[in-house]
């Protein structure tokens, strides 16, 4: 698609997501609530949040919900009835402000969700949602998504791209749903010029070079030969095994598959599940292939920095920092890592 | 939408009791559609499910060339969902979907000596590989199955073990961990079994089910004698949620269990964490 950019001014952001909202559109934008900056559905007089770092809980809850009902089922005599679960979206959404490293955790996804098998619930939730993602404005302390090349810049898998610089923001354009929103609203947006593109190259540097944390990707081969070394246990000991990292992590996608019955009528639902939780590979007759914390530790590193990498050709931590935003006793995954492979 | 997670309906058309905890449910789709559909091959599970307990992997213990118009599936009162399969009988619906996974594949191990090595409900996912080997029995050098289960009263498929030994070149040896009065034969763990008879390794292709304790020490015994390593077959067990990929539960190292396996060659498998 032709190169052809926009701005738009600050002041002006919520009136244009509320005219997007008028249209056909669900809006999630970034907001405060009791001083938490987080991603929720846009209603009129909302206060949108543009110069904020990455909000505490990523986005993933909307295209893998913490519950989804998969399939509803009314028992019946001897058997059952059953039908697909008319939980996913099925209107057209915009998800405003969506960072970078959020967007990679959401392509990261996409590749075990596709595999194989289709998984339409999500897939029908990613189809329908326009990202109009944000660059990054401000590294926050544990943010490494410059060394997994998730941030701080997007080169692709957006409809929409936006870069405050100052006093409006600047809007690249990636997709023709993303013009066509665009076009939705045309008194909002300016042509960009050559001054325009310099601030906003200007401010991605600034960024990039804020970063205090770095993970020494390139060592990361080194792993293999890792899975030994001592630092895993003194991790696994001080880990206190509450799955934090798991459910806060934007790319962390398994699940577990209940039935809840309320009389003859129920619903089966999948809801989040994690590796770091002991009966996450416990069997029915009590055999558990990961029975010892450190063996889940290992796996949930290994998962995120070689497995996933040597299956589908990247790596499943985009560098986001939430696992040791929220871990209760500073398990850093950076300095870690970092210690295992050697690096800097 | 359409949805993998969605259950098709089948009918149990009945159960045989194999053991004190262990029964055989015979079932078919309600809906011919479903059932034309269903092919399967030996090695696949299905995920079973009763509404309101849960759904649960399940190996498919009958053989798409003996039984037509039905499935079979062995199952062992263990957990929540299985509980509840076993309060049910003819007649009653139940949900599958599947099948799921890779199986076996008999057919590269023609012209070899087939050894299978299984310990308890391992019977239950190598019973149709052992009846598809057989069924061209003249295709293969040869055919030994050691068996083994904690007591008498645990063996399954007796029925079986019986019709295969009296096929001329199919060698069956059994043994049980705990004896008791009515029992004469072998006592002891599986691999014990290996005394009692020739292996030509060279020759040889081995097909192992079991708990995994018992394949830690029969993988050490088949490594010893001289077995290639891609000449080892294993099923693996894992808790296989969804089946299809998604869920995560039956990850290890680079392979999901339920789209990659279950039927695994240990050169696949062998640099895995811990794979069994």
């Amino acid at each position: 698609m032709a190169e052809k950019a926009y701005t738009v001014k600050l002041g002006d952001v919520s009136r244009l997501l509320g005219k997007i909202a008028k249209e056909k559109y669900d809006v999630i934008v970034p907001t405060t609530q009791d001083g938490d900056v987080l991603y929720l559905p846009f209603k009129d007089g909302m206060g949108v949040v543009m110069d904020h770092g990455n909000p505490l809980t990523p986005p993933k809850e909307f295209f893998l919900p913490q519950t989804d009902e998969l399939v509803k089922y009314k028992k019946e005599g001897k058997g059952f009835k059953a039908e697909v679960a008319k939980s996913s979206l099925d209107c057209k959404r915009v998800l405003f402000g969506i960072r970078p490293c959020d967007v990679h955790a959401l392509m990261c996804i996409d590749l075990p969700f596709k595999d194989t098998y289709d998984d339409s619930y999500y897939l029908q939730k990613r189809a329908n949602t326009l990202i109009l993602a944000m660059t990054c404005n401000e590294p926050g302390d544990n943010c490494f998504c410059a060394s997994m090349g998730c941030g701080p810049d997007l080169d692709d898998n957006y409809d929409l791209l936006f870069t405050n610089i100052g006093d409006m923001l600047y809007v690249k354009v990636g997709t023709d749903e993303g013009k066509n929103l665009i076009d939705t609203a045309p008194e909002f947006f300016d042509e960009a010029d050559k001054k325009d593109a310099k601030a906003r190259s200007a401010k991605i540097k600034e960024v990039e070079n804020k970063f205090k944390r770095k993970l020494d990707t390139k060592k990361l081969g080194r792993l293999k030969d890792k899975f030994d070394d001592p630092t895993w246990q003194e991790m696994a000991d001080r880990c206190i095994k509450c799955g934090g990292c798991n459910y806060i992590c934007p790319s962390c996608y398994c699940f577990n598959v209940v039935d809840r019955t309320y009389g003859d009528d129920g619903v089966r639902e999948r809801s989040w599940d994690g590796c770091m939780l002991e009966g996450f590979t416990r069997m029915a007759g009590g055999a558990n292939p990961r029975q010892a914390n450190v063996e889940r530790m290992k796996q949930r590193y290994y998962h995120k920095l070689q497995y996933f990498n040597d299956r589908y050709g990247r790596h499943l931590c985009v560098g986001c920092g939430r696992c040791t935003d929220v871990c209760p006793v500073e398990i850093n995954m950076v300095d870690y890592v970092n210690k295992i492979i050697g690096g800097a | 939408m359409a949805s993998e997670y969605l259950p098709k309906q089948a009918e149990i058309l009945s159960v045989k009791k194999e053991t004190a905890d262990t029964s055989r449910f015979r079932m078919k789709f309600v809906d011919p559609a479903d059932r034309e559909a269903f092919e399967y091959q030996p090695g696949q599970f299905v995920e079973i499910s009763v509404m309101g307990a849960g759904e649960v992997p399940i190996s498919i213990t009958s053989s798409p060339l003996i039984d037509k118009g039905y499935f079979e599936l062995c199952i062992r009162d263990t957990g929540k969902v299985t509980r509840e399969i076993h309060k049910l009988g003819e007649g009653d619906i139940v949900g599958i979907r599947g099948p799921y996974g890779n199986s076996f594949d008999i057919k590269s191990m023609q012209g070899k000596e087939v050894l299978f090595v299984v310990g308890g409900l391992g019977l239950a996912p190598l019973r149709p590989v052992i009846n598809g080997v057989v069924a061209s029995r003249d295709e293969y050098k040869g055919v030994k199955i050691l068996y083994g289960a904690r007591t008498p009263g645990d063996m399954l498929f007796n029925e079986d073990l019986d019709e295969w030994s009296k096929i001329d070149g199919v060698e069956v040896l059994t043994t049980v961990d705990r004896a008791d009065d009515s029992w004469k034969g072998n006592v002891g763990v599986v691999p014990k079994l290996f005394e009692k008879t020739e292996i030509e390794p060279k020759k040889t292709v081995a097909v192992i089910c079991g708990p995994g304790i018992m394949i830690k020490f029969v993988m050490k015994d088949l490594l010893g004698m001289g077995f290639k390593e891609k000449d080892i077959w294993l099923t693996m067990e894992r808790h296989m949620k969804c089946g299809i990929g998604k869920c995560g539960h039956c990850n290890i190292g680079t392979k999901y269990v339920c789209i990659d396996g279950p039927v695994f060659t240990f050169d696949q498998i062998k640099d895995l964490p811990d794979p069994y």
